[in-house]
């Protein structure tokens, strides 16, 4: 359990280097392979940790991501470098499922910039996080947090745009349709009009 | 109401019927020499799937009933429901207990009737029925081929308490729809469900016919198998004399006298079944032993206190309130009907008692012609009022109250003299629509009537 304010405040905190540099100066790797791997041993406790023992990231990876998604990955190294993040291994696989499918996910509708500078998207990406990793958030709830979730969901909105556009299509074509003559050659059987 | 169209003539018979290969006995309906003036035409557009869906719904509609017990909901009733908050515009965002749901009204479904429409219903499907509201105010009402034919089924399983069976003949009318009204759509059509078997609608007055007694020979010629109609228009029917031998008559869109049933029933020699009837539903129920016996298990009957959305415990007499049915382009939930009874739920079968529906109320001109108040409701339907009561006294003055936005007084004034004759007083006053708030839209009364 931990509390919100603090990880919003640490987040937002997130030093500029994090959110424009993605290939550093390493002959190897990237700036971003790099971090992640850091925090990643971070979180585990121990910076001597075997490889294998750590979640996966093979050579190639930096070509299947776009620098947006990259920076995006930094921003979060940024935020599971809290300290309520290290010495916690069991959290690795949810915090790797957190970079390459949520964050993946999100990254063509938020910008990595406004994760930290919109407020709302800050607490999205925190509460996301927690909800991935299974960590309640102190003083509220299950259905409280999920409440506060689907209110800053980036998805679910998107997800109500394309919602209420459809159905304005929708209503259009309704409308069109009853004008249509067909569709008024229609009598009641039994009525009496 | 402005802005609605009305009715058009489309499509050519193969598009009417497309699975009826014979259509000798429409186009002998529609040539015959004593045929009147059709002034429409309609077909059930049945086409193999749709036809074995309105099969299926016979199946279910004739066979053994279940609705519900007493203080309990039909079993069907929470997956309804669940599929209407899903899927239909109007009620996302409802509350999940269908207890919770607040009803909704005739002016819901008239000012956006798109709201309905569930997500699944395909668009190519959709037929609309313009509706002149002899309760309310006109309306658009949008149904499919199914639910529309469905009315057979329906009509059907009243005639099998009867024992009364429709003979499915392609060369014989199986039902003929009787008006007596200045104006009206008529046609000739047939039923695919009932395998080719003729449909009808008529109009009794002279002037939609060559001579007058074609009437009589027209229909002694086909000799219907089911008469409906309405109760003024059986009285007229009565007037023509026509020697006819139907199986039964069906009453419907306003309520039938005891008096007038017997009369009818003596003179046709068959028996008059009262049924009761709404465009947006079709039937509910018919009258037996003087309750209304309901037809339909996929209709959810419920009482509701007139003014405050609280339901009412059986037999307690309200507002009847309905949810269910099978359109797809008017799926209804706690659907206020405008008419008022109690419910109770005898043996597994839920009976109307005391119900107040569409009671028929006779106008009289100053020479005493009559005037049927349906004539009334048709001729308001330009104007966009949102309810209107009417009443004659024994003077045969006519006083008019109308709510609408409009300034249409001397409208209003103009057409009921273009109804009743310029010799009779007609006071007509025409009130802001949001000053509107008797729960009942339309009403009629007269100090003449003789029903």
């Amino acid at each position: 359990m931990i509390e919100l304010y603090p990880l919003l405040f640490h987040l937002r905190q997130c030093p500029e280097i994090f959110l424009c540099n993605v290939d550093g100066e390493a002959e190897n790797h990237p700036q971003s392979y790099i971090l992640l791997k850091d925090v990643y041993r971070k979180v585990y406790g121990s910076f001597n940790v075997e490889e294998q023992l750590l979640p996966p990231l093979h050579s190639a990876w930096r070509h299947q991501f776009n620098d947006k998604q990259l920076i995006t990955f930094q921003i979060a190294c940024w935020f599971f470098s809290h300290p309520f993040f290290n010495s916690k291994p069991s959290l690795l696989p949810s915090i790797n499922a957190f970079l390459f499918e949520d964050l993946v996910q999100l990254s063509p509708l938020v910008s990595p910039r406004a994760w930290i500078e919109d407020e709302d998207r800050a607490e999205e990406f925190i509460r996301l996080a927690l909800k991935r990793c299974h960590i309640p958030i102190t003083g509220e709830s299950t259905a409280a947090s999920a409440d506060r979730f689907d209110a800053l969901s980036t998805t679910k909105r998107i997800e109500i745009i394309t919602d209420t556009n459809m159905s304005i299509e929708r209503i259009k074509e309704i409308r069109r349709k009853m004008e249509e003559e067909k569709a008024r050659e229609a009598a009641n059987s039994y009525g009496r009009d | 109401m402005a802005g609605i169209k009305g009715p058009s003539v489309a499509l050519n018979d193969a598009e009417r019927f497309p699975l009826l290969n014979n259509l000798e006995l429409l186009q002998q309906l529609r040539q015959d020499e004593f045929a009147p003036f059709f002034n429409f035409q309609s077909g059930d557009r049945l086409d193999a799937p749709k036809l074995e869906k309105v099969k299926q719904y016979a199946d279910q509609i004739r066979g053994k009933k279940q609705f519900w017990e007493p203080n309990t909901m039909p079993h069907w009733l929470d997956g309804y429901w669940a599929q209407c908050r899903r899927g239909v515009p109007f009620y996302k965002n409802s509350p999940t207990d269908f207890r919770e749901q607040a009803t909704i009204r005739r002016s819901d479904i008239g000012i956006a009737p798109w709201e309905f429409v569930s997500d699944t219903a395909s668009l190519e499907d959709l037929l609309v029925y313009h509706t002149s509201g002899t309760t309310g105010a006109a309306m658009n009402v949008l149904f499919d081929a199914v639910s529309q034919a469905c009315w057979i089924p329906q009509l059907q399983s009243i005639l099998d308490t009867y024992q009364i069976q429709l003979d499915i003949d392609f060369e014989r009318i199986a039902i003929a729809l009787i008006c007596s009204q200045n104006e009206t759509l008529t046609y000739a059509s047939l039923s695919t469900y009932l395998q080719g078997a003729g449909i009808l609608k008529i109009n009794l007055k002279p002037e939609d016919w060559k001579a007058p007694h074609h009437r009589q020979a027209y229909l002694e010629k086909y000799n219907p198998q089911i008469l409906t109609g309405e109760p003024f228009a059986f009285m007229d029917l009565m007037q023509v004399n026509v020697k006819i031998t139907p199986k039964a008559l069906i009453s419907s869109a306003m309520k039938l006298s005891e008096g007038l049933k017997t009369r009818l029933e003596q003179h046709f020699r068959c028996p008059v079944i009262d049924i009761y009837s709404l465009t947006e539903c079709r039937m509910i129920s018919f009258a037996e032993n003087g309750r209304h016996r309901a037809i339909r298990p996929e209709l959810y009957l419920e009482v509701f206190d007139p003014e405050k959305d609280i339901p009412l415990s059986p037999g307690t007499w309200g507002e009847l309130v309905v949810t269910g049915g099978t359109n797809p382009f008017l799926p209804l939930v706690r659907y206020r009907t405008g008419d008022f009874c109690s419910l109770q739920v005898e043996y597994g079968i839920p009976y109307l008692y005391d119900l107040e529906a569409r009671k028929p109320v006779a106008f009289y001109t100053k020479t005493g012609k009559l005037i049927n108040n349906i004539e009334i409701s048709r001729a308001m339907m330009p104007y966009a009022l949102v309810g209107f009561k009417l009443h004659q006294n024994l003077n045969h003055e006519l006083l008019f109250t109308g709510w609408c936005q409009e300034p249409i007084q001397e409208l209003v004034n103009q057409t009921l003299q273009n109804i009743f004759g310029q010799d009779l007083g007609i006071i007509v006053e025409i009130l802001p629509a949001d000053t509107h708030n008797t729960y009942k839209n339309v009403s009629y009364t007269s100090d003449l009537s003789k029903f």
